[in-house]
């Protein structure tokens, strides 16, 4: 990506554009102007050859042979470049420091010459164009040019202030290469695009994962039916029978009534053997814990908050990926369970199907202390499009949770934004390195602080140990 | 000395637009940028109290690259404006104090910044569409064959111009040659110039940016084993005294080298009535080889008789305390600028603006245009943009996502900025004016006490192109803002009073108001700053 894109400062952001082809990001050292199609070689040395070698003493025997010696390296120089340009080569890419003879020359015989090359860029022009460096001092020198790459154009570029060399290939793999100028008023907004457009690019290249039905283990396989119930919800939502009461109090409380209205519900369903009191009674702190954060807080918080009342109960649940072994609901599958390219509206829409999905698993769960833990996480979910509609209007999040999931309950397709798809893959993802992350976390009862940094310790010879 | 310091924590400030001291920061950074600005701005003087020089200046370029800017938030905003000066060199103070004044009318606003931002953007795409359209108001078409609109411009001159520095002169020494100059040590002067004429009386010239000093070949890896009794510098020397003879032979009149040339060289040449000339440098190749026609020989072993040029005439100039070889060639395309000043800081000034102005000629090559001066542009934009915001459908506020009053205000906020970069070119009292019809800035000067009939008073509007004030009605233009008063579309001024109008570059003026409006959205996007403090 870095070989593909340039940031030029100082520039509005409207002309940022995509230029076909690739830029190199300093100036010709010889320009000479040609049209149409040209030839173009790779070399990584120096053309002129060199006096001397390391290694290797010049012997001078006489000042003749001196004189000779350096006039002999400019005509072979000259009769390089000669050679060149009777391979109409119009454009010789140097990855080194050519001497000036060479540019001379060059610009003598026609060809444009572009020095210093990266070698990034060098590897990359190789790969599309297929072709390899020239070496010119092999056996024979007048030989034919077999390395030799077609550009379609090559014109100097002005960005912003500087000039630029921008060549275009025909590509002869299936990649054509583009290259995307950014501009913006200060070097930061650039970085910050060009960050964001390798990371959309990252996204689109794990949108065409997919998930299969049995992976390795029992509990990723299982977390994953979950997630197949997101995917299949334009095609046969399931049939939900949970009841949710008409809330009408205001924004602020909103998770509050649902919470409790849910926990009422679980509660009665709770069939908890030995700890039925005290695990009500957590339940009701974790909804006042949850509440006690407000937004803008890390899921991980809540968790934790929720985790240290939990701590019993925990250890029986070691890792989490234990709630997730669920038996499943009604499924209809084919053999992947997230299909190749499958989106979701942006939103928060993967947020609430997750969220709404988990609770109905935890009403219908049997063991109550994954239906607690099934709970909070659905609770956390809602963080996310609760953040996202926190910057417009005041009670939007609540607008729009009551229009998904009374949509769910009729099974009606979800209300669709136009604005946006995001990649379910990477949502699924995501989820479950959050979930691995909640665990580790959890998992921890002490940190201990150390004045020097951690040392990787190598294995030692054991004759040392005595 | 250096001393460890305890880490401490970063900074952490949560919405900096409300915090006083960057208000006060910014409030000090658009007084300095406003009264910099326009052709009675005033001068500022950059002083380090421990010594070191002094500059006076009034141009962004110079006052960014002193001044040291602590907040975060402004120096977004100061690195902006000089990325901006980097690439068009023109229109930075405008751009700066449009962009504070933008800052400052926005954040009293009570408006979500996110709104703000999608009506702003709104509005500059409006105010693109209009300045490049046809029929735009304020645009000047540029006509190259007439000297006059360049002129207009800027006051530098058309062609490659190198630029010399000369201090210690007055600045109406200044002066343009054609040709170029070479600086020299004082040797040559006195003695009359006799160089070798070809038969058109044109001076051949080899042109050499290889060394001919003799040291030309030390390579840098492996070594050189030289046997007793051989002196390899001897040997480059002779090499040196063939390329001189073959230049003899070949009629050359003079030769110019860009690094040094060997002093028995030298003097060889001179015997043979071969005028040499070293020490050229690097940036003189470039115009010298164009100017001439001639090729630059990279190695003394490749000589040949097509890299030869030909000038006009070699004379011995002195400027000052200065001597300069001079070159006049055939056909004077190419031509140097002298620059006198009397101090450093005036030069330095002096030399930027030409710099400006020449960069400006370039890019008005590319695009013909050019935009009214004087604020006029400002002012015309600025009621362009009132008259078509009280004209918009309701589908458009529905698309924005935002409240027609919303629109109103941030509408009002963009023209009352403006306006009062129009306002700031005015430093010495009095009233500005604008026009009802044409949408122009109208200066009228102070001492005069409520005058009943504006007309009677001003003569000629900021750029220049309107002097008919009769069927004119006026606004006095103000801080606040105004109460929306519907009117006409401004109209294009058919009469021009005179040839002689203030204009301003066309793509300079619109990168830069488009930069200011793009940084002014991130400043007021800004709501943390967290900063490292060692």
């Amino acid at each position: 990506f870095a070989a593909l894109h340039a940031a030029v400062p100082g520039l509005p952001l409207a002309s940022s554009t995509i230029l076909p082809g690739i830029v190199l990001r300093r100036d010709f050292a010889a320009y000479c102007p040609a049209e149409g199609e040209l030839r173009a070689l790779l070399v990584t040395e120096p053309l002129q050859p060199a006096l001397t070698a390391p290694g290797v003493e010049f012997v001078v025997d006489s000042e003749g042979q001196y004189e000779a010696s350096l006039r002999w390296i400019t005509r072979r120089t000259e009769a390089l470049v000669k050679h060149l340009q009777s391979n109409s080569v119009k454009l010789l890419l140097s990855s080194t420091k050519q001497d000036e003879v060479v540019i001379y020359y060059a610009q003598l015989y026609g060809v444009s010459v572009v020095e210093c090359l990266l070698s990034e860029e060098m590897a990359l022009i190789s790969e599309i164009t297929g072709v390899s460096p020239y070496a010119p001092f092999g056996d024979d020198m007048y030989r034919e040019i077999t390395e030799i790459a077609v550009a379609s154009f090559c014109q100097p570029l002005l960005l912003g202030s500087k000039r630029c060399v921008h060549i275009g290939f025909t590509s002869v793999c299936a990649f054509q290469p583009h290259c995307l100028i950014l501009c913006g008023p200060v070097d930061g907004v650039n970085e910050q695009h060009a960050a964001a457009l390798q990371e959309a690019f990252t996204m689109l290249q794990q949108l065409f994962k997919t998930v299969d039905q049995r992976g390795e283990c029992k509990a990723e396989g299982e977390s994953q039916n979950k997630a197949s119930d997101v995917c299949s919800w334009d095609s046969s939502p399931t049939q939900k029978q949970i009841i949710v009461e008409n809330i009408s109090c205001n924004s602020n409380q909103v998770s509050e009534c649902q919470l409790k209205a849910l926990s009422d519900e679980t509660e009665t369903k709770i069939l908890a053997p030995d700890e039925s009191g005290s695990l009500v009674d957590k339940q009701k702190s974790y909804s006042t814990a949850v509440l006690a954060c407000n937004a803008d807080t890390v899921t991980a918080c809540e968790l934790l908050d929720v985790g240290k009342g939990l701590e019993k109960t925990c250890c029986n649940i070691v890792p989490f990926k234990q709630e997730e072994s669920c038996v499943g609901i009604a499924q209809d599958h084919s053999s992947s369970l997230i299909e190749a390219g499958s989106v979701l509206p942006v939103g928060g829409y993967f947020e609430i199907l997750l969220h709404y999905y988990i609770q109905y698993y935890a009403k219908q769960c049997q063991q109550s202390e994954v239906a607690v833990v099934s709970n909070v996480v659905a609770d956390a979910l809602l963080s996310i499009p609760k953040a996202l509609y926190r910057t417009t209007e005041l009670d939007s999040f609540t607008k729009f949770y009551l229009k998904a999931v009374n949509s769910l309950r009729k099974n009606q397709p979800l209300p669709g934004n136009k604005e946006g798809l995001e990649s379910v893959y990477c949502k699924y993802q995501l989820v479950v390195s959050v979930l691995h992350c909640v665990t580790e976390l959890l998992s921890i009862d002490l940190i201990i602080g150390i004045k020097q940094p951690v040392q990787k310790i190598e294995d030692r010879d054991s004759e040392d140990d005595f | 000395m250096s001393r460890l310091e305890a880490k401490k924590p970063p900074l952490f400030i949560s919405e900096p637009l409300t915090k006083d001291t960057v208000c006060q920061s910014l409030l000090l950074l658009s007084r300095i940028f406003k009264s910099s600005y326009g052709p009675a701005g005033r001068l500022k003087q950059l002083h380090n109290g421990v010594g070191g020089c002094v500059c006076t200046t009034s141009q962004s370029s110079a006052l960014l690259r002193h001044l040291s800017v602590s907040s975060p938030v402004l120096r977004v905003l100061t690195a902006s404006v000089q990325n901006h000066v980097s690439r068009c060199s023109d229109c930075g103070l405008f751009t700066a104090i449009l962009c504070c004044s933008l800052i400052e009318n926005f954040r009293s606003l009570n408006v979500a910044p996110c709104t703000v931002i999608k009506i702003t953007k709104n509005l500059l795409s409006l105010c693109m569409d209009y300045l490049k359209s046809e029929a735009c108001g304020c645009q000047v078409s540029v006509d190259f064959s007439s000297v006059e609109t360049l002129v207009c411009l800027t006051n530098a001159v058309l062609g490659k111009c190198v630029i010399i520095p000369v201090k210690g002169r007055r600045v109406m020494d200044s002066t343009v040659l054609p040709g170029l100059l070479i600086e020299t040590p004082e040797i040559q002067l006195g003695k009359p110039l006799a160089v070798k004429r070809t038969g058109s009386n044109m001076i051949k010239i080899a042109l050499f940016c290889a060394s001919m000093s003799g040291d030309s070949f030390s390579p840098e890896e492996g070594t050189i084993a030289v046997r007793h009794g051989i002196s390899l510098e001897v040997s480059e020397l002779n090499q040196l005294l063939n390329v001189g003879k073959q230049l003899v032979n070949d009629g050359v009149g003079l030769v110019v080298c860009q690094k040094v040339i060997h002093p028995s060289l030298k003097q060889y040449l001179k015997e043979n009535h071969v005028m040499a000339v070293d020490r050229a440098g690097l940036s003189l190749m470039e115009p010298l080889s164009r100017m001439t026609g001639s090729k630059p020989i990279a190695s003394i072993h490749s000589l040949s008789p097509g890299c030869y040029g030909s000038l006009k005439d070699v004379s011995i100039e002195r400027v000052a305390s200065k001597h300069f070889v001079h070159l006049i060639p055939g056909d004077t395309v190419i031509c140097s600028l002298i620059l006198c000043n009397r101090s450093e800081t005036a030069w330095d000034e002096l030399k930027r603006v030409c710099e400006t102005a020449e960069h400006v000629l370039q890019l008005t090559m590319k695009e013909p245009l050019a935009l009214l001066g004087g604020g006029c542009t400002e002012t015309h934009l600025a009621s362009y943009i009132r008259y078509k915001s009280s004209s918009l459908s309701t589908s458009t506020f529905q698309d924005l996502g935002c409240s027609q009053t919303q629109y109103q205000l941030v509408a009002d906020g963009f023209c009352r900025s403006l306006e009062s970069v129009a306002r700031s070119l005015n430093h010495d009292g009095g009233e500005i004016l604008t026009d009802m019809v044409y949408g122009h800035c109208w200066f009228v000067p102070s001492g005069l006490l409520s005058v009943s009939n504006w007309s009677d008073v001003v003569s000629k509007c900021g750029c220049g192109i309107s002097g008919n004030t009769e069927d004119l009605s006026w606004r006095i233009l103000e801080g606040q803002s105004c109460s929306p008063v519907i009117r006409g579309c401004p109209k294009e001024p058919s009469v021009k009073v005179t040839d002689f109008l203030t204009l301003d570059c066309f793509a300079a003026k619109c990168s830069g108001l488009q930069v200011a409006l793009e940084t002014a959205n991130l400043v007021l996007d800004l709501s943390y700053v967290i900063e490292d403090q060692n």
